[in-house]
């Protein structure tokens, strides 16, 4: 099983930043505080059919999970991300879900690298 | 690997522009990231949030560079890249493009639609130097090519303005002030230009003084003819006789 965060991915992060580990700390807690709103979003596109939209929220939280070395959890973003694209919702809840349970661990690596 | 990147790092570091930098991006932490980096590089950076946004905030406000997600609620990147490319007030700030590797082929649409170049997420703070110091160069050189040009156009319209009388040497002053070829020609045509305008101005005077002895000399041959007339020399003889006349009955 992958680990929850990629090392050498968040240590790239804080190399991108020049070492400032107070930096990483508030990009962190920017991630931590928009995740729950983009899964909302995801939620809400799934429930209306909006295709367009869960792309839109899939594909930032790919983006930012990737960045924080998240990369098993970004990948998971990217199927839900190509769900939208296609426009292919069938399903897609239990999928959210799935992510969703995935996160709760990113969340609390997080947590911990930047205790 | 590191000597290389810490080598291309002081290569950049050595032409670096500097500009007001527009960011355009839905997502907080993409926000966060590049004005850090951007400010960093010595840049002024604005942050909007989608594409209306930007649009509105355009209309208002100069920038010398856009770095523009392509996905985005309200109005994404594609939109906002054909609007700006349909304005001929701003379709000359180039605009990067952010985009994940996986998009490449938004990314060729937007390329293809006038986009400068892109920016792959997760962001390379050197690639992103490299990049808005490419494009902020380019844009300084077509800012003076266009400077240029209408620097030209002054100087052709003064010769124009000069054949027709209308010229102001002071038009050409910006042109006089430069420092190179073009400023030359320009100082050397508004002291020619003066010089014909000061010659113009001394004929004219000239020609005004000349009009007006012409204009004595005409009235004078003009009363000469008068007075050297039959019927003139016959009014002045019975003139005389009547005064005559009337002295010897007094």
């Amino acid at each position: 099983m992958a680990e929850v965060l990629d090392q050498p991915s968040f240590a790239a992060l804080l190399e991108s930043v020049g070492g400032d580990a107070e930096f990483v700390k508030e990009l962190v807690d920017a991630y931590l505080q928009s995740t729950p709103d983009l899964f909302a979003g995801m939620r809400k596109a799934a429930a209306g059919g909006d295709a367009p939209a869960l792309q839109r929220a899939a594909h930032s939280l790919k983006t930012g999970s990737a960045n924080m070395g998240a990369l098993a959890f970004a990948a998971q973003c990217k199927e839900l991300e190509y769900l939208g694209r296609s426009g292919e919702l069938a399903g897609v809840e239990a999928r959210i879900d799935a992510a969703a349970a995935a996160y709760e661990d990113v969340s609390a690596a997080l947590k911990a690298c930047v205790a | 690997m590191i000597d290389i990147r810490m080598r291309t790092t002081e290569a950049i570091q050595g032409h670096l522009q500097v500009g007001h930098i527009l960011v355009v991006d839905d997502y907080v932490l993409n926000r966060l990231q590049l004005k850090r980096h951007l400010e960093q590089q010595g840049h002024a950076v604005t942050l909007v949030e989608n594409g209306r946004q930007a649009l509105e905030l355009l209309d208002r406000e100069g920038f010398d560079l856009i770095l523009l997600d392509i996905l985005m609620p309200e109005m994404d990147g594609f939109e906002v890249l054909a609007r700006l490319k349909a304005d001929p007030a701003r379709r000359d700030v180039p605009v990067i493009v952010i985009s994940a590797l996986d998009e490449m082929d938004s990314v060729i649409r937007c390329i293809a639609m006038g986009a400068e170049d892109f920016l792959p997420k997760p962001f390379d703070p050197l690639l992103l130097r490299a990049r808005t110091g490419a494009c902020l160069e380019k844009k300084q050189l077509r800012d003076q090519e266009i400077e240029y040009l209408q620097q030209v156009a002054r100087l052709t319209a003064a010769a124009a303005g000069i054949e027709t009388g209308e010229f102001i040497p002071e038009t050409l002053d910006a042109v006089a002030a430069r420092p190179d070829a073009l400023g030359q020609l320009g100082r050397v045509f508004q002291r020619m230009a003066r010089e014909v305008i000061a010659r113009e101005q001394a004929l004219r005077q000239q020609v005004q003084a000349l009009r007006i002895e012409i204009d004595e000399a005409k009235k004078a041959r003009e009363v000469a003819e008068i007075t050297e007339s039959d019927y003139f020399r016959q009014l002045k003889e019975r003139a005389q006789a009547l005064r005559k006349d009337g002295r010897a009955g007094s």
